[in-house]
């Protein structure tokens, strides 16, 4: 085997691809031949780097519940079944149904022992987390990029119901970076991106009448606060440390 | 009817690799909400069209749905080409990527998740799905080949071409971070 047909063989080697004879022939060359063992290794670190969590993208839990819905409902719900109205299929169906939501509930309740705590705020932050974390991804950052907030603010009316209080912090080190519209607590919410050096934080701000203390939480190398201000509730995160996204929270 | 037991057995073969449903429609769209409607039309079609699953591969019937729903939803919205140009054949020249005159940056990008996705999103979509379905699915050849409708050989080239064009991209690219 010389250079160029080992070369064409290393995916479908390392994939063990190949069949028993073209995987030794293959093996002998890369032991001997010093390039084609190097690019064997790189190719195998490219295909480790992949089979990362990270990369791989989880069904929302909300689908997941939803789905699951769905397939109840498709037991009960097909008017053309309920024609056949016999006593026995109606109880069955129903009967169903039942069980079915039993395993949604049964589901809902695994999620919530999952989470430790099933509060509503729970439900929330990991959302929050979700969503920023997708922000980060390909230009999903912000809708309207703008450093100024006489663009940002006005870009949400006709959008939203409200309006975000939308500042630049730029002289405390926070910058404005832009707006985006997002979907938290099955409701469309105002995303803000500011920036300090690095680090990207979004602010999720929505009205809400209730009033509390700040909340701080941590969780997979993000800092969240929660804050209640003027009726609006705001929701910010970021991988900056907690100290400063504090400082931050207080400029809002 | 559907039947308590059909959608007991729906769940047990084809509900269970809704993580997998997701993901697939998730590269594929490049999208969250997009991706989370092709799943759900897919789903609801799989449920429709259960009764006429004999085979033992859940997964990949499911897979192979997904698939159809994320590519007639580009049909619908005319919003990315469907076939790339490139032909099957001229596949296998490109194989011979060039060594890595630095490692240690290789090793960074690897290392760099975000630049990774971006580096993965801006692959074509049919160099895409095989990447997606051989790195992160960890499916063998035949099961993509019928996922994706291409013979084995198809899949083959195609997922060395996306390596290639990967590597390519963490070695010389320079995307925005």
């Amino acid at each position: 085997m010389n250079c160029s047909e080992a070369l064409k063989l290393i995916g479908a080697y390392m994939d063990r691809e190949l069949d028993l004879r073209s995987a030794m022939e293959f093996e002998r060359h890369a032991g001997q031949c010093e390039k084609c063992g190097q690019a064997l290794e790189q190719a195998k670190m490219q295909s480790q780097a992949l089979k990362n969590d990270q990369l791989y993208h989880q069904a929302p839990s909300s689908l997941r519940t939803r789905m699951s819905m769905m397939i109840a409902d498709q037991v009960v719900a097909k008017p053309d079944e309920r024609k056949s109205s016999i006593r026995s299929t109606i109880s069955m169906s129903w009967w169903s149904y039942g069980l079915s939501l039993a395993s949604v509930a049964a589901f809902s309740l695994a999620l919530s022992l999952q989470l430790g705590k099933p509060s509503a705020d729970m439900q929330i932050s990991e959302e929050v987390m979700s969503s920023h974390v997708r922000s980060l991804m390909e230009g999903h950052l912000a809708d309207v990029v703008s450093t100024d907030q006489h663009t940002v603010k006005p870009w949400f009316a006709g959008r939203l119901a409200y309006s975000p209080p939308v500042n630049d912090f730029s002289s405390q080190g926070y910058p404005l970076v832009g707006g985006r519209l997002d979907y938290i607590d099955q409701r469309p919410v105002s995303a803000l991106i500011y920036r300090h050096n690095k680090h990207i934080i979004n602010v999720y701000v929505w009205p809400d009448m209730a009033q509390g203390r700040a909340e701080t939480l941590s969780r997979d190398g993000f800092n969240l606060i929660k804050v209640s201000k003027s009726g609006m509730i705001f929701w910010i995160i970021s991988d900056l440390n907690a100290a400063e996204l504090k400082d931050f929270a207080n400029l809002l | 009817m559907p039947s308590i037991n059909k959608t007991n057995r729906f769940e047990m073969t084809i509900l269970i690799h809704l993580d997998a449903a997701y993901n697939l429609a998730r590269w594929l769209m490049r999208h969250g909400p997009d991706a989370e409607d092709v799943v759900q039309e897919a789903c609801m079609r799989a449920f429709k069209y259960f009764d006429s699953f004999h085979g033992n591969d859940g997964k990949a019937w499911l897979l192979s749905i997904v698939r159809n729903a994320c590519y007639s939803r580009f049909q619908q919205n005319s919003q990315q080409p469907v076939t790339y140009t490139l032909d099957d054949g001229d596949e296998n020249e490109d194989q011979e990527a060039p060594m890595s005159e630095n490692p240690e940056a290789i090793l960074s990008r690897l290392q760099d998740i975000l630049y990774l996705d971006r580096a993965i999103a801006t692959l074509p979509i049919e160099f895409r799905e095989v990447l997606i379905l051989r790195e992160l699915e960890d499916l063998p050849y035949k099961t993509i080949a019928d996922i994706a409708s291409i013979p084995v050989g198809t899949v083959m080239s195609r997922l060395s071409r996306a390596r290639a064009m990967l590597k390519q991209q963490l070695t010389q690219g320079d995307l925005e971070s």
